[in-house]
């Protein structure tokens, strides 16, 4: 049988950990598929950026099977220089810490790095690294060195690097993380944006105020690193149980009238409750 | 049709993505194998260190040393280790390491996984720095093995040499009872090692009477390793993502030499910090655990054990000269 062409991501049973008695993931069954926007959520320490790190082919599945494009990914397998290069420019990574990502000497030769390395024209690699610059509003930081930026000015060219390859999915870990709100909501609408282009876009996160903004679908792992929940957005963020259950809301005991009372508490759409 | 906003992406971030081949990898007769010396140097670096310094898989178990308090495991192994440097018969050694074996299987070590640790490595470096001595121009000695014979003998400066360069006899025997003493003493280091959580040799160091400064300067190494190897790694995980072909040498050396430099900017920045915190916490260099440390009557006969086996091995030493 032929592989389902939209199908980007398939994992099957996947199984990590990091030190062998430790688990980060158990029994993780998940299909991603072309255009899609899914969020990863859960606790701290849920095995978010590990999924994220199987998923650009980081690391490797310790049990399971991982699939990307139809090939299984295996440690060998990316060895190849052909299905590197082939993998590495559709699928990007964005990291939680700018920091690890950043490593050239100047903001313009970070976004260069990657058009470089797919052999284009010179004039089209400076083309094309100017306008993401100017599209993440960085023009004026090119030949700023880049450990010397603000955390949100790291963050966006940390994203600016990887979108010059033009990538077909990118996979963001927290990219919510240390922004101030300007810089979060800039984020959240540029997601939108790349959404709307056709780009699959999977983010870990555990900040439910942003979800229903930039995916289509929820994935929640719980705090024993298994799959929780699959579903669409409204339908996931609904369930209040399950979002209990997986540490990403919280009971809330308040005064209300002289009288203390509790109920569940989250950040779905700013700070939202009902009395 | 994209909407209306898309007009902000530039026309080539639109375009749809090349082709999908199903089968990748291996076919073609120009494909590469992508690895790189620092790929291969930071991934056994950070395997290392984290199945063998941090799992404390060992350290957890219920065997012989184990049940040790470590400041009577730390005495052992000084002692021995303080008796090792009076031996000079081999099989005195390898009696010795006899012992340290049947203490290691008692302790739930594997066997092979004992060996592999120190035999490993401790004859090439000690190997390298006893080569010299092997030789009759360093050891006098029945020249075993000759390398070359020189024409006559000469001199340089206050320093003779034979006419032929030779493996000695006495050169051989030297090196060989100077690698058996590391790999030993080694073996004495890495039991301890291996069956002492860190954190618990900290603090009987400190009640031993190591000054202050050293044993906070281990227990800050500790958790500086730790922390820097999940860095050291992130920072070749984000090079790695976005890599395509196989990097060249000068291209790896570039990249290492930065990550270098990072480091020590991070770590500068870091020790700072992470010093405040810790004083803010109340810590006044004492490293404390929970736990307190105990004798009981195992370790008096463990104590008693070792010294007797010292006093042995060094009346054994005397009695066969």
């Amino acid at each position: 049988m032929l592989p389902d062409p939209n199908l980007i991501f398939g994992l099957r049973q996947v199984e990590f950990s990091y030190i062998e008695e430790r688990l980060a993931l158990q029994s993780i069954d998940l299909q991603v598929c072309r255009g899609e926007s899914v969020a990863i959520l859960g606790a701290n320490g849920c095995g978010k950026s590990t999924l994220l790190s199987i998923m650009d082919g980081l690391i490797f599945p310790t049990k399971g099977i991982f699939e990307a494009y139809g090939n299984r990914i295996t440690e060998s397998k990316l060895a190849h220089e052909e299905f590197a290069r082939f993998f590495r420019r559709r699928v990007a990574f964005v990291f939680q810490n700018p920091d690890v990502q950043l490593f050239c000497p100047t903001v313009l030769e970070e976004v260069s790095f990657g058009p470089l390395q797919l052999d284009l024209p010179k004039q089209e690699i400076e083309r094309r690294s100017h306008e993401v610059l100017a599209l993440l509003g960085i023009g004026h930081l090119a030949d700023r060195a880049p450990f010397n930026l603000s955390g949100g000015e790291k963050k966006k060219v940390a994203i600016a690097s990887v979108l010059s390859m033009n990538p077909e999915v990118l996979l963001l870990d927290e990219p919510g993380n240390g922004l101030d709100p300007r810089t979060q909501a800039w984020l959240i609408e540029f997601a939108q944006q790349l959404r709307e282009a056709g780009k699959t876009i999977v983010t870990a996160t555990h900040d439910l105020s942003i979800v229903d903004e930039i995916a289509d679908r929820i994935i929640i792992l719980d705090e024993n690193h298994r799959l929780a929940a699959d579903g669409p957005t409204p339908e996931v963020l609904r369930d209040q149980e399950l979002l209990l259950k997986a540490n990403l809301i919280h009971e809330h005991y308040h005064h209300h009238n002289g009288v203390l009372h509790s109920h569940r508490h989250s950040h779905i759409i700013g700070h939202r409750h009902e009395h | 049709m994209p909407p209306e906003r898309n007009r902000l992406l530039p026309s080539w971030m639109l375009a749809p993505p090349g082709p999908v081949e199903s089968q990748l990898g291996g076919s073609s007769p120009s494909d590469k194998k992508l690895s790189s010396f620092a790929e291969k140097t930071i991934y056994s670096i950070f395997h290392l260190l984290r199945d063998e310094l941090f799992s404390e898989r060992l350290s957890r178990k219920k065997g012989v040393l184990q049940r040790l308090d470590p400041r009577t495991k730390l005495l052992m192994s000084l002692s021995l280790l303080v008796t090792l440097s009076f031996l000079h018969k081999i099989w005195l050694l390898g009696l010795t390491y006899a012992i340290l074996l049947i203490l290691a299987l008692m302790s739930h070590v594997g066997f092979w996984y004992f060996l592999r640790r120190v035999w490993l490595f401790v004859p090439l470096v000690t190997g390298i720095l006893a080569l010299p001595a092997t030789l009759n121009w360093v050891t006098p000695g029945n020249p075993l093995w000759i390398l070359h014979r020189f024409r006559q003998d000469f001199q340089y400066g206050h320093w003779s040499f034979p006419q032929t360069l030779a493996f000695s006899d006495n050169g051989l025997r030297s090196a060989l009872l100077f690698i058996s003493r590391v790999g030993v003493s080694v073996s004495i280091v890495v039991l301890l090692t291996l069956t002492t959580p860190w954190q618990r040799l900290l603090r009987a160091l400190r009640v031993l009477g190591v000054p202050q400064f050293f044993v906070f300067v281990l227990g800050m190494t500790y958790r500086y390793i730790h922390l820097f190897l999940s860095l050291m790694l992130d920072l070749h995980f984000g090079k790695k993502s976005r890599t395509l072909r196989a990097s060249r040498w000068s291209q790896d050396q570039k990249w290492v030499a930065s990550r270098m430099g990072y480091l020590f900017k991070r770590s500068h920045n870091l020790g700072e910090s992470v010093y405040s915190a810790m004083l803010a916490r109340g810590f006044q260099g004492e490293p404390k655990i929970l736990e307190e440390l105990e004798w009981s009557r195992s370790d008096l006969l463990a104590m008693t054990i070792t010294v007797s086996l010292c006093g042995a091995l060094g009346l054994l030493q005397r009695l066969l000269v």
